[in-house]
């Protein structure tokens, strides 16, 4: 009994230690969580952690916006390349050599 | 690997595009899209000589599958629908040939972002401009594709069908033969790594 009392605690203060380490997280060990919160869902002392880490780390704050800026940009680029009656101006071009290996390509 | 062909297609059927006309003419695809689709390869590939094989591969494989479109959607999504095909072939061909990132050695290009305590070191600075409207300048679409050029293959792809297909990460586990953990890892070094050379090359603000 008295054993088994003793594993609880030390497990206890295993976690609670690990929770401690996750509520002082660096910015390089926040944004691995940022990044993995966009794929699964976090433990909750992990996004606790990080969603307190945001409020007081402007640069972290960027770093959130700035990948949320790029994703929206490029999936609207995609999806405007996916209509022709978006088609850009601007960008890269096929080269008049590879468009011509091309047109011979497919006549036969 | 058939879940991913299925996922592809179904994002591909869009209902609201009118019936098309039938008896495509090939040469006119690639007057009338072959740029667009260049772009989409290379958003993902970011070689340009690899963007214009997937081009060709794309058109040769529509001229060859021509009778099986039905007109069910525009001319330019059934296009797309096969690029991306042949995107996933070329990642496949691309990562079994290539070793594998040593994912439990520190990323040097992230360590660098920070001290010794883990802050970040000139951190993310303000962006000059916004990202959407960045791609209206030619330059821009430059310094993106050597950005994501500069990516290894593996993170490259992770990166692309992440952020630019919303894939669901697990067909990118399959695609790219990796587990979730060591998906999750790849997306964040991606994901930081070129966040921080287009803040290097385009975003930063000189003030
Ligand atoms: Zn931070």
């Amino acid at each position: 009994m008295v054993s088994q009392y003793r594993l609880g605690k030390s497990q206890y203060l295993k976690r609670l230690l690990h929770i401690w380490h996750l509520l002082n997280a660096p910015c390089s060990e926040i944004t691995e969580s940022i990044s993995r919160a966009q794929e699964t869902e976090l433990p909750f002392w992990e996004r606790l952690a990080y969603k307190l880490h945001l409020l007081y780390c402007s640069a972290c704050r960027r770093y959130v916006r700035h990948l949320e800026a790029l994703r929206v940009a490029l999936r609207r680029i995609a999806g405007e390349l996916r209509d022709p009656s978006a088609d850009a101006p601007v960008g890269p071009k096929l080269s008049a050599a590879a468009r011509e290996r091309i047109r011979r390509e497919l006549r036969y | 690997m058939p879940g991913n062909l299925d996922y592809i297609a179904r994002v591909s059927d869009d209902p609201h595009t009118p019936v098309n006309q039938s008896a495509p003419d090939p040469e006119q695809w690639l007057a009338d899209h072959g740029d667009a689709l260049f772009r989409y390869a290379l958003l993902h590939v970011a070689d340009r000589s690899v963007a214009e094989d997937l081009v060709q591969e794309t058109l040769l494989g529509a001229l060859k599958a021509r009778e099986s479109f039905a007109g069910r959607s525009s001319t330019r999504t059934w296009l797309t629908g096969i690029l991306k095909h042949k995107i996933c072939d070329h990642v496949r061909r691309k990562t079994r040939r290539q070793p594998e990132e040593d994912l439990a050695a520190a990323d040097e290009l992230i360590a660098d972002q920070f001290n010794q305590h883990g802050l970040w070191s000139g951190g993310p600075r303000k962006w000059r401009g916004d990202p959407s409207s960045a791609f209206d300048n030619a330059e821009f679409w430059d310094v993106l594709t050597r950005c994501l050029e500069a990516l290894p293959e593996r993170l490259r792809a992770a990166f692309a069908q992440r952020e630019i297909e919303a894939t669901p990460t697990e067909e990118i586990c399959k695609l790219l033969d990796v587990t979730a953990t060591n998906l999750w890892t790849l997306l964040h070094r991606a994901r930081t790594r070129l966040r921080a050379c287009l803040e290097r090359n385009w975003f930063r603000s000189t003030d």
